[in-house]
C-alpha cells in the first residue's frame, strides 16, 4: 500500500515541470489532482515559486559603460586582419599564377609585364654573338680534364648572360668559379629559378659552336 | 515538453533578434551592436552566476560575443538566438572552471551530474565562506545557488530566469530533456531546502 508520502515522492519531480510548463496534458492534470488535494507538495510548489521569484529579482550587473566599444574594437580588428590576410592570400595566389607562367616567378609578387620576355631575348642575342665570337674569332683554350667538367655546377650558364664590372662577358672558365648564387646575382635574376630561363639557351650555344667548327 | 516558451512579446523579441542576426551575418555592425544591447546584460549576469566573478564574467561576454561575429556566416536562424549565444557562453564558462590555475569558486560537476545526490548548500560547505565573494552576493539564494554543481545551476537559471524550455536548456547544455528535467528539480529542491532552513 502507497502511503502518502510515498506519493508526494512520485509527484516531487513533475513539480518543478508543472510549474515550468513542461509537462505533458495528461500528466500534468494528474499532478495538478494530487497537488489540489496534498498540503505537503502545495507548500513545496509555493516554495518552488518563491525560488524562482528570488532568483529573478537577484540585482542585474551592471554592463560597463565601455564593454560594447571593447567588443566593436575588437571585432573591427579582427576584420582587418581578415582583410590583410585575405589581400596576402590573393596576392600569394597571383605570385604563383606568375610562377607557373614562369619559374622565376614562383612565391613572388607579379613580375613587370614582358621582362621575362625581354630577358630571354637579350640573353639569346648575347648567346647567338658568343657563339660568333668563339666559332669564328677566339681560338679555343687549353682543355679541361673531363673529370673537372663533369663536377661543373648543373644547370651552366651561358657566358653571355654574364658581365664583368666593364659589361664584358666573362670567360666561361671564370664561370665555373661562381656559385648559382654569385650567378644570379650577376646577371641581376632575382633568384636562382631564373636560370631556368636561361638553361635552354645552352642548346643554341652548343649547335653554333659545332657550326662554327663545321666551318673552321 | 518539448516546445520552445514564446508567445507574445517574447516572440517579438525572438524575431527581433533573428532579424538583426541576419543583418549581422550579411555584414552589418549596427546591428550586431543591437544585438550586444539587447543580450550583454543577461549575459553577463548569466555568466557572473557561472564563474562567480564579475571581471572573468566581463571578459567572457566580450568573448561570447566576439565568437557569435566569427561564427555570424553559419548562423542560422532554425532556433532562437539566446539559445545559440548562451550555448555559447556556456561553453567558454565551462572552460573558464576548468583552468587549471582557476581558484575554484564553485562546485565541479563533471559530466552529467543530474542523478548525483543534492549538495549540502552555503553553511553545510566548509569552503562556503572562502567559495564566495562576499562583496557581490547578496542573498541566500544566491549563496545557494553559486554552491550548486555548475550544469545543475545553469540548468535551473536558463529555465527559471531566463525563460529557456527544457528542450533549449537541452541544446544549450548539450544533454537531453530528461536529464535537464532532473537537473532543474534537483537545483529548486536544493534551493527550496535552503530557504527553508534559513527561514
Amino acid at each position: 500500500m502507497t502511503t502518502a508520502r510515498e506519493a508526494c515522492l512520485s509527484f516531487d519531480e513533475d513539480l518543478s515541470a508543472l510549474r515550468d510548463g513542461e509537462l505533458e496534458s495528461e500528466r500534468a492534470a494528474e499532478v495538478e489532482a494530487h497537488v489540489e488535494g496534498c498540503e505537503h507538495c502545495r507548500a513545496r510548489l509555493a516554495t518552488f515559486a518563491a525560488v524562482d521569484a528570488n532568483l529573478r529579482g537577484l540585482a542585474a550587473p551592471r554592463v560597463c559603460a565601455d564593454l560594447e566599444s571593447r567588443v566593436l574594437a575588437r571585432v573591427a580588428g579582427e576584420r582587418t586582419a581578415s582583410a590583410q590576410r585575405t589581400a596576402a592570400e590573393e596576392g600569394g595566389g597571383e605570385g604563383r599564377r606568375a610562377g607557373r607562367e614562369s619559374p622565376a616567378g614562383r612565391g613572388r609578387a607579379p613580375r613587370r609585364p614582358g621582362r621575362s620576355f625581354a630577358v630571354a631575348v637579350a640573353l639569346a642575342t648575347a648567346a647567338a654573338a658568343l657563339v660568333v665570337y668563339l666559332g669564328l674569332v677566339r681560338s679555343p683554350g687549353p682543355l679541361e680534364p673531363e673529370d673537372t667538367v663533369a663536377q661543373r655546377p648543373v644547370p651552366q650558364v651561358p657566358s653571355s648572360a654574364v658581365r664583368d664590372s666593364e659589361g664584358l662577358a666573362a670567360h666561361p672558365a671564370d664561370l665555373d668559379a661562381l656559385s648559382d648564387e654569385d650567378l644570379s646575382v650577376a646577371i641581376d635574376l632575382e633568384t636562382l629559378e631564373d636560370l631556368e630561363v636561361i638553361t635552354n639557351l645552352e642548346i643554341l650555344e652548343e649547335l653554333g659552336a659545332s657550326g662554327g667548327k663545321d666551318r673552321g | 515538453m518539448g516546445e520552445p516558451k514564446v508567445d507574445g512579446p517574447a516572440l517579438d523579441a525572438a524575431k527581433e533578434d533573428v532579424r538583426l542576426m541576419l543583418a549581422c551575418r550579411a555584414g552589418d555592425d549596427v546591428a550586431f551592436g543591437a544585438l550586444f544591447r539587447r543580450w550583454s546584460s543577461p549575459l553577463l549576469r548569466y555568466l557572473e552566476r557561472m564563474v562567480g566573478d564579475a571581471a572573468a564574467a566581463e571578459e567572457l561576454v566580450q568573448e561570447t560575443f566576439l565568437r557569435v561575429h566569427r561564427a555570424r556566416e553559419r548562423y542560422s536562424p532554425d532556433a532562437r538566438f539566446s539559445t545559440w549565444l548562451y550555448t555559447i557562453a556556456n561553453h567558454l564558462a565551462l572552460n573558464e572552471l576548468r583552468r587549471p590555475h582557476r581558484h575554484r569558486e564553485h562546485r565541479s560537476a563533471d559530466g552529467d551530474d543530474a542523478d548525483r545526490e543534492p549538495l549540502a548548500l552555503a553553511g553545510d560547505s566548509p569552503r562556503a565562506e572562502e567559495a564566495i565573494d562576499t562583496r557581490r552576493l547578496g542573498s541566500a539564494v544566491e549563496q545557494a545557488l553559486s554552491q550548486l554543481p555548475e550544469r545543475q545551476r545553469a540548468a535551473l537559471w536558463l529555465t527559471a530566469v531566463e525563460g529557456l524550455s527544457y528542450a533549449e536548456a537541452a541544446s544549450t547544455l548539450e544533454t537531453t530533456e530528461k536529464s535537464v528535467k532532473a537537473l532543474v528539480h534537483r537545483a529548486r529542491s536544493a534551493l527550496a531546502d535552503n530557504l527553508h532552513s534559513g527561514a
